[in-house]
């Protein structure tokens, strides 16, 4: 039933528009309905009367008025084909005038014929437009007016007073359809401004928003709005979502997104400062400067279980007036803060790279700790020698106007100190940690150092004092548990022999090379308390080096026909007052020629090596950097160590010499002046 | 207008003064001046101050107290006050602004900005 | 400890001279300081820090370079025994410390009221087990001296 009437409704609207359904202009709209309708009404009308006249018998009245059914009728057909409303309107128009004329002429039932006029301004200014239709009508109103006070014309006989109020009538009629067109067609070409306005203006917000979604999604920032309780807006930019980890953060707080991914403090911090920016107290740049989350490492879970940490850098604007915003983030509406948000994490990760070595740093200091189970007295030796070579250097620096270079070098052979005496203990962290600084001073050698770079170095000469103190304090503790186990009758000698044994040893086992250690002290040499320390430095420096370079492989002894256990041997004697060392390994002697290869690939040397001595080739190993090894580790390759030999005996006004048979053994001899003498004359 | 200079360093309320009383917008204004908290707290309590300029680290009572007290007492809860301080960590500048200083300043004091917050202040 | 907790206090250092006294100061060599090195100078301007870390900073001046940057900032000549030094030299060691702050954001740490501590070859109390890391300055006026000793920070 419903379907019934709306279906009949279609039809109803479909003959009245004469079909066009691009009417969509309401003015041209109810015009073309109003010419339809009348011109329906008419055809139905004039057909009505046509056949009345018929029934009564007035022949040409009822021709007459079925030829104007026709032409009506014809024209309803035209209008719906052709589509030319003013054309249809005029045709209409001029048949009305015709026939309501012909109804005035005739005079009707009791003169009624007259009353069908008033309706004529109505079509007229209705299909015509308030111009053309007043033009027509007021032509009609004086046609009917020459044909009822002129008596000839006056069928009906209206007294000259009823044609004048007839005339009055149609007058007014005409003049508030007229009032009523221009006030209709005046409102509609304003509703139609504002509509074309409204197209116009939602077009360019289409295309507004179409570029505020481009730039949100595709933004390198996030970026988003803030409401009173400063839950998150539902149009933020989509990296936001990749920053934060999440797609669901419309609606959610900022300050509850950051609680778990922030330090207590920090978002302690934060949600004091978001209070401040919400209370519109504080001037901005104040809140700017103050803003915690202007840099700010928060911490996300990972799907692994580990935590993965970004800088985020947070900047914050408030929005609108400080009443206004108030009010309307209590309802929940407005947006009174916003916010910009981007990733800075490379740099962050960076940081993270030195806090990962400050940890490990940590865990050598740990187990430089466990593995203390030498002898106490070693240890004090080890850490009275190192506090040595650190306050060296330390006066150096305090030393002004010392060159930096200068420094550096002095620093060097300080560190590589300090890690051979590490490594006679097997302290191999520690070793490990001045390897480090040694690996440094050398990079920065090569490639130039600044203020900045010494800095560093002093701080690392106070990590390792620390160490020595913390080191210190152990061995205290340990001492006073433990009795003293090696007889100190031997004194310096004989613990430097312990030493060096164990070191040799230690060695040995390490790289797997099997080794016998002898070590011998002639009859009324001594080793002084106070020059132990430059003879242990060069005979542990000489014992590295023996492992390095000197001793073969075990296969390769036994092709040569040597004993494939390694030999090193030490010989103290005491000649004319002086001390004398004898080093002798039974390794494979010094390469010359590898050294002369070596000297050829420097630029310094490259020109020369070939025409240099053998004995002029030994002494190139005494350069600071020169070495053979192809590459550096806690072993050798520094290049350092030789050059440290040979600056300390030298100082020391000691000489060193050299024996080399290639294939059977290299002995070093190091005289050190007026050592012995005061030991001797003691005895 | 009547200025309060709060600072235990002497030499430091004096360069604040002479700052202050170099721009001729400033040069007529009696400025007082306290060495600590306590002694500034007396001198509000006793006469009307338009703007207090206060130091953070200071024995007897030191600045931030002051300014909790002084915003928990309602004649006092409006006085401007500027907090010049060597304290330059930003946590403590919320601290501080969380307690109600109108601004504030990190010693050495720039004339600049000394000048640009007086003015942000409407002073 | 680490550099880059040291840099904050020679920045404030530098940046402080420069505000304050429109001098650009040159730094020399850094080094160990000795806890019983000889104090070479005759003022030291003490600041304890406290909270994260535990330390001290120290800014060391001779009597001479002490009344002259006072002289700077009082505006007029400044005796050998003037109280202002005190004053001065306890204000130019708060900024030091109070500014460092800012480049140690991510600690909290508290800084003490300063201590001034005077006497040709006064002694410092430094605290055990930290090193500490003198680095001299040079300013036209004369040289003077920063101590900086911070426990390690707990990171992590």
């Amino acid at each position: 039933m419903k379907k019934l009437w709306l279906f009949f409704g279609r039809a109803v609207m479909n003959v009245l528009t004469g079909g066009n359904k691009g009417l969509t202009d309401i003015g041209q709209r109810s015009r073309v309905i109003f010419l339809n309708a009348v011109t329906l009404a008419g055809a139905v009308m004039i057909s009505l009367f046509s056949a009345i006249s018929l029934a009564s018998g007035n022949l040409p009245l009822a021709l007459a008025c079925a030829v104007a059914a026709g032409v009506v009728t014809l024209n309803f057909v035209l209008i719906r084909l052709f589509r030319l409303y003013l054309l249809g309107g005029i045709v209409d128009c001029v048949v009305i005038f015709v026939f309501y004329y012909y109804l005035v002429l005739s005079g009707g039932e009791a003169g009624s014929g007259i009353l069908w006029i008033n309706t004529y301004p109505l079509i007229s200014l209705f299909l015509l437009g308030s111009g053309i239709g007043s033009v027509v009508a007021l032509s009609f109103g004086a046609a009917v007016g020459l044909a009822i006070f002129t008596p000839a014309l006056n069928a009906a006989a209206f007294p000259p007073l009823y044609s004048a109020r007839v005339m009055g009538t149609y007058f007014f009629i005409w003049l508030f359809s007229l009032i009523y067109e221009v006030v209709r067609t005046n409102t509609l070409r304003r509703l139609e401004d504002s509509n074309r306005h409204l197209a116009e203006a939602s077009a360019a917000l289409r295309a507004e928003k179409q570029q505020t979604d481009d730039i949100l999604a595709g933004v390198r920032e996030g970026i988003f709005l803030l409401d009173g309780e400063l839950r998150l807006g539902t149009s933020h930019s989509r990296y936001l979502e990749t920053i934060f980890q999440g797609d669901q953060l419309a609606g959610r707080s900022l300050l509850e997104l950051l609680k778990p991914l922030l330090p207590a403090q920090d978002y302690s911090s934060a949600a004091d400062f978001f209070d401040l920016l919400l209370a519109g107290a504080v001037n901005p740049e104040l809140l700017a400067e103050i803003n915690p989350l202007s840099e700010i490492r928060c911490l996300f879970p990972a799907p692994d279980g580990q935590a993965h940490s970004k800088l985020l850098r947070f900047a914050f604007s408030r929005l609108g007036a400080v009443g206004a915003a108030g009010a309307a983030g209590a309802a929940g509406t407005a947006f009174s803060v916003l916010g910009v948000v981007v990733d800075a994490s490379q740099e962050y990760e960076l940081q993270q790279q030195l806090s990962v070595e400050e940890r490990k740093h940590k865990q050598s200091m740990e187990n430089l700790f466990r593995i203390i189970h030498v002898d106490p007295a070693m240890m004090r030796e080890f850490i009275g020698d190192t506090e040595a070579e650190l306050d060296q250097a330390n006066e150096l620096l305090k030393t002004e106007g010392t060159d930096r270079e200068h420094i550096m070098v002095a620093l060097g052979s300080s560190f590589h100190a300090i890690k051979g005496n590490a490594l006679l203990l097997g302290l191999e962290e520690f070793a490990a940690k001045v390897h480090g600084y040694e690996d440094t001073v050398k990079e920065l050698r090569s490639r130039g150092h600044s203020w900045r770079d010494l800095l560093s170095l002093t701080v690392g000469l106070g990590e390792i004092r620390g160490d020595l103190e913390e080191l210190n304090g152990l061995i205290t503790r340990i001492e006073s548990f433990q009795a003293l186990t090696v007889s100190r009758d031997g004194g310096a000698a004989s613990l430097l022999q312990l030493s060096l044994d164990k070191f040799v040893q230690k060695e040995s086992s390490r790289l797997g090379v099997p080794v016998s250690f002898d070590f011998r002290i002639a009859e009324g040499a001594a080793i002084t308390e106070e020059h132990r320390k430059l003879v242990k430095d060069v005979l542990v420096q000489l014992v590295r080096n023996s492992f390095a370079h000197g001793f073969e492989h075990e296969t390769t002894r036994l092709k040569l026909k040597k004993n494939p256990r390694c030999a090193i041997s030490v010989q103290v004697d005491e000649q004319a007052g002086s001390l004398v060392l004898r080093y002798r390994d039974d390794g494979n002697g010094l390469d010359i020629g590898r050294i002369r290869a070596k000297a050829a690939s420097l630029p310094l040397l490259a020109g020369r090596a070939a025409a240099l001595s053998d004995q002029e080739v030994i002494k190139l190993i005494f350069m600071p950097g020169f070495s053979t090894a192809r590459q550096t580790s806690l072993d050798a390759g520094r290049g350092e160590g030789m050059a440290l030999v040979r600056n300390r005996v030298t100082a020391a006004g000691g000489r060193l010499g050299v024996k080399n048979k290639p294939g059977q053994y290299l002995e070093w001899t190091v005289t050190l002046p007026g050592m012995a003498v005061a030991e001797v004359s003691s005895a | 207008m009547t200025i309060l200079i709060v600072d235990d360093s002497r030499i430091m309320r004096n360069i604040i003064k002479n700052t202050l009383t170099g721009h001729a917008r400033y040069a007529n204004c009696q400025y007082l001046e306290a060495p600590d908290g306590r002694e500034a707290q007396r001198l509000i309590q006793s006469q009307a101050i338009d703007l207090l300029l206060l130091d953070w680290n200071m024995p007897m009572l030191n600045g931030l107290e002051l300014v909790k007290r002084l915003r928990a007492d309602a004649v006092q809860a409006k006085l401007p006050i500027i907090m010049i301080t060597s304290e330059s960590a930003k946590y403590s500048v919320i601290e501080a602004v969380k307690a109600g200083v109108n601004d504030y300043l990190i010693k050495p004091v720039s004339e600049k900005l000394l000048m640009e917050k007086l003015e942000r202040l409407g002073l | 400890m680490n550099i880059n907790h040291i840099e904050p206090f020679i920045e404030a250092t530098v940046g402080v001279f420069r505000e304050l006294f429109g001098l650009e100061p040159e730094y020399l060599n850094p080094y160990l300081v000795q806890k019983d090195d000889r104090n070479e100078w005759d003022i030291s301007g003490i600041i304890g820090i406290g909270g994260d870390s535990k330390g001290v900073v120290v800014v060391s001046l001779s009597g001479q370079l002490a009344a002259a940057l006072t002289a700077k900032l009082v505006g007029g000549p400044v005796q050998l025994d003037d109280p202002d030094i005190v004053d001065a030299v306890g204000e130019i060691v708060n900024i030091i410390a109070g500014n460092a702050k800012k480049g140690l954001e991510q600690y909290r740490l508290e800084i003490s009221l300063p201590t001034i501590v005077k006497g040709p070859d006064h002694r410092i109390a430094w605290q055990q087990n930290v090193p500490i890391i003198g680095i001299p300055f040079k300013i036209p006026m004369g040289r003077f001296h920063l101590s900086i000793g911070l426990e390690n920070i707990i990171t992590g």
